[in-house]
């Protein structure tokens, strides 16, 4: 009888330097639990000339399979319909698409940005690995997403990250999900989504909406909780620049399917019909109120900024309405209308404009 | 038998700010109004109805005064603004001392006139904001009274396209206007 022991390949070799980025790697993937990863991310170590052949293969294979686990767990195992041109397709990512076009394409920035993060104690090492953002690919941008997602809640990190000149204030995917991390930067900073509405990178926004959904209604459930006013009239700034672009750029691509996670996560916020604005605004302290009457407004004006945002998505639920069969965009209407629909589009956006309008007190309107 | 002594003197220092606070305060809103006339004409019976309220031409605006407060309608877009202005003299002063041994120095007094001085521009600051607070709170008092202004205006607005329009599709039999019940009912024949 043979022992199975026998048969399997030994272990591959590789340094401590290999070791410690290899279990980095896998932190990053939700593969290994951040106990055993953090301390080496608070640790400096000298960085080798080059990595071993065995090391790339381990990396290698940790990507491939780690990076397409984590788009399926965010979503892509979902069967939903999105558009593909004129046409309406419908199932999981990979029955959507044809599955050679959804091959994950790593460049070396980043096996650079591995080696920097393992070599260096990225808290306290300025400046942040650069890297050039259109030499990234979409495979690359993932990436940095998921280190971001991991190391977001780690203290000192996760505010080395947001800085203004790291590769994760530049990148969409961190904005879109993580807007309110990234309010100490300013609305101005806010990175365009044109590139994301383009294949490869559009099939993460397909893939992303239940994530993008659950990080959005975390972002709304939360907001009763800010005391501070200018913390919320710059995290309601920076919301409502991000949603803004991202309907823009989901508008000119003729992509509204991209905004269900709009849709999604109002849906289930306006959910009762009680709901007040205090929902949002009602941990704001009077002790540090603003004096003036006008930033006051402003700032809970602000507050709402996925409410205001679905007036847009009203616009275009009537317009919609409006394309005939023959008309050009016939399926990408039918199937913003059943988004709306299913969504209970019109039901949420009365009750969004009853609470908006209550900012506004001046409001008249002939009835 | 000898003793030692301490002799303290106390160091009192005295200060005055002034700052003339300039505030104002504004809040802004759109009228809205139905789609009965096209909006030139909308515009022209809004102008026709702010004038007989008294309000005048400046600047390409209509704008009215009442007091501190400045109303200003801006007819094409129908753009509301209701601006306050306010200005106030604060005057804080203070006086500190401190017990302390001799020999007196310089840098002592230096230091508690830079711990007086700290202290008024907190008193100061807080002061300009108790400004800002009130002039903000005549704002809102008043809010309510334009609402129920503006309110009347654009009913009026929309009364009158309302005739305009019957008037346009057939001739006017009869109007009858409740303004207890805020109804308007127009008869006309086609």
């Amino acid at each position: 009888m043979l022992n199975p022991e026998s048969e399997s390949p030994a272990p591959k070799q590789v340094s401590r330097f290999e070791a410690n980025l290899i279990r980095i790697l896998r932190f990053f993937l939700q593969q290994v639990p951040s106990e055993t990863a953090l301390p080496l991310l608070v640790q400096k170590y000298p960085e080798p000339p080059c990595l071993s052949a065995n090391a790339i293969a381990l990396i290698k294979d940790s990507l491939a399979k780690g990076c397409v686990l984590e788009l399926v767990h965010a979503g892509a195992w979902r069967q939903t319909r999105h558009l593909r041109g004129e046409k309406v397709v419908t199932g999981r990512l990979w029955q959507r698409t044809p599955v050679p076009e959804l091959a994950l394409h790593f460049s070396s920035h980043s096996m650079r940005f591995l080696i920097w993060m393992t070599a260096n104690q990225a808290a306290e090492t300025k400046p942040f690995w650069q890297a050039p953002s259109n030499e990234l690919t979409v495979g690359d941008e993932w990436l940095l997403f998921l280190a971001y997602t991991a190391l977001r809640q780690v203290q000192d990190l996760g505010a080395a990250m947001r800085g203004p000149d790291t590769p994760f204030s530049r990148n969409a995917l961190c904005w879109l999900a993580y807007p309110d991390d990234f309010s100490g930067n300013g609305p101005e900073a806010v990175p365009g989504f044109d590139r994301w509405m383009k294949a490869p990178h559009v099939l993460w926004l397909e893939s992303l909406q239940p994530l993008l959904m659950q990080c959005w209604l975390t972002i709304e459930r939360s907001k009763g909780q800010i005391g501070v006013w200018q913390q919320m009239l710059h995290q309601g700034q920076v919301e409502d620049r991000v949603l803004s672009r991202y309907i823009e750029a989901a508008e000119r691509a003729g992509r509204p399917d991209l905004v269900r996670f709009v849709l999604m996560a109002a849906s289930q916020v306006l959910a009762s019909e009680e709901i007040e604005p205090t929902f949002w605004t009602g941990g704001l302290q009077g002790s540090s109120a603003p004096p003036r009457l006008a930033d006051r407004l402003e700032t809970q004006r602000s507050a709402l900024s996925m409410l205001r945002n679905l007036n847009r998505l009203h616009d275009w639920e009537r317009r919609a309405q409006l394309i005939g069969f023959m008309d050009e965009g016939y399926q990408a209407a039918k199937l913003w209308l059943a988004d709306w629909e299913a969504s209970n589009g019109t039901l949420i956006h009365r009750r969004a404009q009853r609470i908006v309008a209550q900012f506004d007190p001046l409001r008249v309107t002939a009835t | 038998m000898s003793r030692a002594y301490r002799v303290r003197q106390t160091i009192r220092v005295q200060d005055c700010l002034t700052r003339d606070v300039e505030t104002g305060d504004e809040i802004t809103t759109a009228l809205e109004f139905l789609d009965i006339l096209p909006p030139a004409e909308t515009q022209a019976l809004l102008e026709q109805e702010l004038r007989a309220q008294g309000y005048e031409e400046v600047e390409g605006q209509l704008e009215r005064r009442e007091g501190d407060i400045r109303i200003r309608v801006d007819p094409r877009t129908a753009q509301v603004t209701i601006t306050i202005q306010g200005n106030e003299t604060v005057v804080v002063e203070g006086v500190k001392e401190e017990r302390t041994v001799l020999p007196v120095t310089e840098s002592q007094r230096r230091a508690l006139r830079e711990t007086l001085r700290q202290e008024l521009q907190e008193q100061l600051q807080e002061q300009t904001h108790a400004v800002e607070r009130k002039v903000s709170a005549e704002l809102e008092a008043k809010l309510g009274d334009l609402t129920a202004e503006l309110d009347a205006v654009v009913t009026r607005v929309t009364a009158e396209a309302l005739k305009q329009k019957a008037a346009q599709i057939g001739t006017i039999r009869e109007i009858v206007e409740d303004t207890e019940m805020g109804t308007l009912t127009i008869k006309l024949d086609v």
